[in-house]
């Protein structure tokens, strides 16, 4: 969790992540930076992230964000 | 249930409403200043009660090719131009029906070209409506509402020294010869459905009130043919009238070459001045009284000075 | 019959609620599907059978995948070893048929909307190279919506496959999806996910939704006929062709048609989520207040949403994070950094998505044009943003404060309209000369010696246009703030309430610009 707030906070650090929950619909995080975020966590946590689940709901909360993370190292 | 009655309250709501921004909005008289659309025709809202023997009903064909004020000075006949640009029957038939509440013509003319002219149903609910409700006809004068608008009655007092029609100085001869002109054919152009009920209303509305209706084809190369021709004929037959065709049954001499003012579309005053003595005589031997020297009339001269001088002294 | 006309909305629409509020809940879809043909029928004719056709085909389309699907599943309980192998071979099946369904309705959309503009360009080729052969062009009377549905059958066919739902059999459901009347014309366009179930599912007609879904048409058409149709006279002045005037009313022309566009089309779309509402359908939104922006990129989220979104989730996201690109963003971190990067690849997959973006609107160059200049905006704003941060941050500038707002305001503002002032221009030529006019013939003369009168509209007509606009700006400006304005509304006494209603509607007949003088803007979103 402390690795992916700290990409976070690397792409837009006038945020703060422990608390918001519609980085999404808030519009915090754009198309362009959910790309570099895919890119960071895929690198970082040796997950691939389907298109599938690029949707709100999952990228909304740093939460959700390690959630999905998670399902996905299970799932490898 | 309590929904139905809130509704139904909302809507009488509504039309009352409608009604007052009705009576706001609708023009107090009938000229431009005022706001009155196709003030010509709404001219004949202003003359006396019952004094005009003759009206003619149509399009643009009619207030291009008959002078009122022509057939006035030479056989002292009174008649109205109740024409506006590219009519519907249905708008002839509220002009009429307009007119005939203050006037008592002894003859109707219905200009037959506006019995082709095509329309929907929509388009007829839609005059019906701004006629109950003349706010969506003249809503866009809240730019220039006064104060008399919210309290004064409606009260017309202009009239038309053209009686209607519109003077057209301008020669212009049809680039050639239109072969098909009256040419004859086997064909007869159809009359909309819609078209031949409210030629039916128009035509008993006069009926009720005992005034002939004479169906009329003023010269136009442009717009006249041999179907619409036919058609025309089947109708008089129909109803029993007479049907006068200046194009082609009687020969009135129009001269295409200086006769019309834009290539055989419409007449210019000289045009118009055959049809009209025309017309004139024609009224005449149908009994139409000569009113030149009847006091009542006074005005009518004076718009005949009105009339020759405007028009022709113009430059 | 267009959602603004009396037709529409004194006949089509009310006979419809009746029939679907008498008939039994388990033939309302039924009701619906039939007005929607109808409505379909009566613009377009027999060119229903395409609209049939792709129903049809993706259902057909819909049900193969899934049966895919299903028999990769039963093969994989039969088998222990090479899983992964035979995975990936029933997706290289699935892939393919995908490819096939996509290419019938890209195909259908090509002939209707394309051929004549890449005929007539191949043909100036072929005249260029000495070829001396020429296509014919054939010009095709599209159907109606066919942009709007086809992006629906799309999203369809594509989340079956990504198995976000289920392919559905049932044939009436699918078909209803595609069609449903008020949106066939100009969209929103919706996922299966979020329309088709509450369309079939025939829900009960009630007092609060005729209530909330005619409040919602009055509003729609209050931004359609006092403002929209009023700038049309200006905008039809300005944008005929061969039209010489000075630079600023040019700029007055090109903001007229932004107000115009967004008026007609943001008015349409109230008409037609509040035609939907009736049935209790909740159409998705396709504005939120986009001049509430704070740059481009933003504006387009909060403009016409339902495309930027299908662009977003079908074009954007897949080219961006496919397999080819995800090697390339390694690649281009490493040289360019962790925000650079990615911004790189991202811009790629953007111009995919503007190039399609403005070949969707129309087969143009100023069409094509109006792409690949939002393209470079949004992809310069993101290269920009982090030293505009650092600048504001060593400035100490707030950039929360009233007077940057108002800035990034004027700054989105002058950027949307000349981007539409090429979108409406007649071709990209055109649209250059106007732009020049604006640059090198700016002056501002005709606002004082009154020329700008001559266009067809007096003060008074722009004072009410200022009046209405305000009125919608400040609404804007309480939704932005978080204030639901319809419940508040619908939480005041009767006589408040109506006081509103009556105002609204008076309003409008009295203000509205109808009748000699004005001409009605024909749906713009219709054609594209």
């Amino acid at each position: 969790m402390e690795k992916l707030i700290e990409i976070l906070e690397g792409l837009n650090p006038e945020v703060d992540y422990r608390s918001v929950t519609n980085l999404v619909d808030g519009r915090y995080l754009d198309s362009l930076t959910i790309l570099s975020l895919v890119a960071e966590i895929e690198d970082e946590f040796e997950v691939e992230i389907p298109t599938v689940e690029i949707i709100p709901s999952n990228f909304n909360s740093a939460e959700s964000i390690y959630a999905l993370i998670t399902k996905l190292q299970e799932e490898e | 249930m309590k929904n139905v009655i809130k509704a139904i309250v909302f809507f009488m709501i509504f039309l009352v409403l409608l009604g007052v921004s009705s009576y706001v909005f609708v023009p107090k008289n009938n000229t431009t200043k005022f706001g009155i659309r196709q003030k010509e025709a709404n001219g004949i809202l202003g003359e006396e009660n019952n004094t005009i023997d003759a009206l003619f009903v149509g399009d643009s064909l009619v207030y291009t090719a008959i002078s009122p004020m022509v057939i006035w000075e030479k056989y002292g006949i009174s008649s109205y131009d109740l024409s506006t640009s590219a009519q519907f029957l249905y708008e002839s038939y509220s002009f009429l029906d307009k007119a005939l509440k203050t006037q008592k013509p002894k003859i109707v003319f219905l200009e037959v070209n506006t019995f082709f002219r095509k329309y929907k149903l929509t388009n007829v609910i839609g005059a019906e409506g701004k006629k109950i409700f003349p706010v969506f006809e003249y809503h866009n004068r809240w730019k220039k509402l006064s104060i008399n608008d919210f309290f004064s009655n409606v009260n017309y007092t202009w009239t038309d020294y053209n009686k209607g029609y519109r003077f057209m100085d301008k020669i212009s001869a049809p680039d050639d010869v239109n072969k098909d002109y009256m040419r004859e054919t086997k064909e007869i152009k159809e009359i909309p459905k819609l078209n031949y009920r409210y030629i039916k209303m128009l035509i008993e509305l006069c009926q009720s009130k005992n005034i002939e209706v004479v169906l009329l084809s003023t010269p136009s190369m442009k717009n006249y043919n041999y179907k619409k021709y036919k058609a025309a004929k089947e109708l008089a037959k129909e109803f029993n009238l007479d049907y006068l065709d200046l194009n082609l049954d009687f020969k009135i001499g129009i001269d295409w070459s200086i006769d019309s003012m834009d290539g055989g579309d419409h007449l210019n005053w000289q045009g118009a001045l055959k049809v009209s003595n025309y017309l004139g005589l024609f009224m005449k031997e149908r009994g139409l009284a000569n009113h030149k020297n009847n006091p009542k009339y006074a005005s009518w001269n004076t718009d005949l000075k009105n009339y020759k001088n405007k028009n022709f002294n113009k430059k | 019959m267009n959602y603004l006309s009396i037709l529409y909305l004194f006949l089509f629409l009310p006979l419809t609620v009746i029939i679907y509020h008498i008939v039994k809940k388990k033939y309302k879809w039924r009701v619906l599907l039939l007005a929607s043909y109808i409505f379909f029928f009566l613009i377009s004719g027999n060119l229903l059978i395409y609209l049939l056709f792709t129903t049809l085909s993706i259902h057909h389309f819909g049900m193969w995948l899934e049966k895919i699907d299903g028999e990769c599943g039963k093969v994989l309980n039969e088998t222990v070893e090479d899983k992964k192998e035979i995975k990936e071979q029933f997706k290289r099946k699935k892939r393919k048929v995908l490819f096939l369904g996509i290419l019938i309705q890209v195909g259908i959309l090509f002939v209707y909307k394309y051929m004549p503009f890449f005929t007539v360009n191949i043909n100036s080729i072929f005249n260029l190279l000495n070829i001396p052969y020429q296509f014919k062009i054939i010009k095709l009377l599209a159907p109606i919506g066919v942009s709007f549905y086809t992006l629906e059958a799309l999203s369809y066919m594509i989340d079956v496959y990504n198995k976000k739902i289920n392919a559905d059999d049932n044939l009436g459901r699918l078909a209803l999806y595609l069609a449903f009347f008020p949106q066939i014309m100009e969209g929103p366009i919706a996922r299966y996910s979020e329309t088709a179930e509450s369309l079939y599912e025939g829900h009960k007609i009630t007092f609060k939704n005729i209530c909330f879904g005619s409040q919602r048409i009055l509003w729609g058409i209050l931004k359609k006929f006092i403002i929209a149709d009023r700038l049309n006279v200006v905008v039809k002045a300005i944008f005929a062709t061969g039209s010489n005037y000075d630079g600023g009313l040019v700029l007055l022309g090109a903001i007229s048609y932004t107000l115009m566009l967004y008026m007609e089309f943001s008015g349409t779309i109230d008409v037609v989520i509040g035609s939907a509402e009736i049935f209790d359908v909740h159409l998705p939104e396709n504005f939120r207040q986009p001049f509430f922006a704070k740059n481009i990129s933003e504006f387009w989220m909060r403009w016409h949403i339902t495309l930027g979104a299908w662009f977003k989730d079908y074009i954007f996201y897949p080219v961006s994070l496919s397999k080819k690109m995800k090697k390339f963003t390694i690649k281009a971190r490493k040289i360019l950094g962790n925000y650079f990067g990615p911004i790189m690849v991202g811009s790629v997959a953007l111009f995919a998505v503007w190039s399609l973006n403005g070949l969707w609107h129309g087969a143009g160059w100023n069409y094509i044009f109006f792409g690949m200049y939002h393209f470079v905006l949004i992809v310069l704003g993101s290269f920009l943003e982090p030293g505009v941060r650092k600048l504001c941050h060593k400035l100490h500038i707030n950039r929360d404060n009233l007077l940057y707002r108002f800035m990034q305001f004027s700054k989105l503002f002058i950027l949307v309209v000349i981007g539409e002032l090429f979108f409406r221009a007649n071709t990209l030529k055109e649209g250059f000369r106007l732009f020049g006019n604006i640059i090198n013939n700016f002056t501002l003369n005709s606002f004082f010696n009154n020329e700008f009168l001559k266009l067809g509209l007096d003060r008074a007509d722009y004072v009410i246009i200022i009046i209405t606009l305000i009125i919608i700006f400040v609404i804007g400006l309480l939704k932005e703030k978080g204030v639901n304005i319809r419940e508040s509304i619908a939480s005041k006494n009767i006589v408040i309430r109506w006081v509103i209603y009556f105002s609204l509607i008076m309003f409008i007949i009295i203000f509205g610009a109808y009748g000699p003088g004005y001409a009605p803007v024909d749906p713009i979103y219709a054609n594209f």
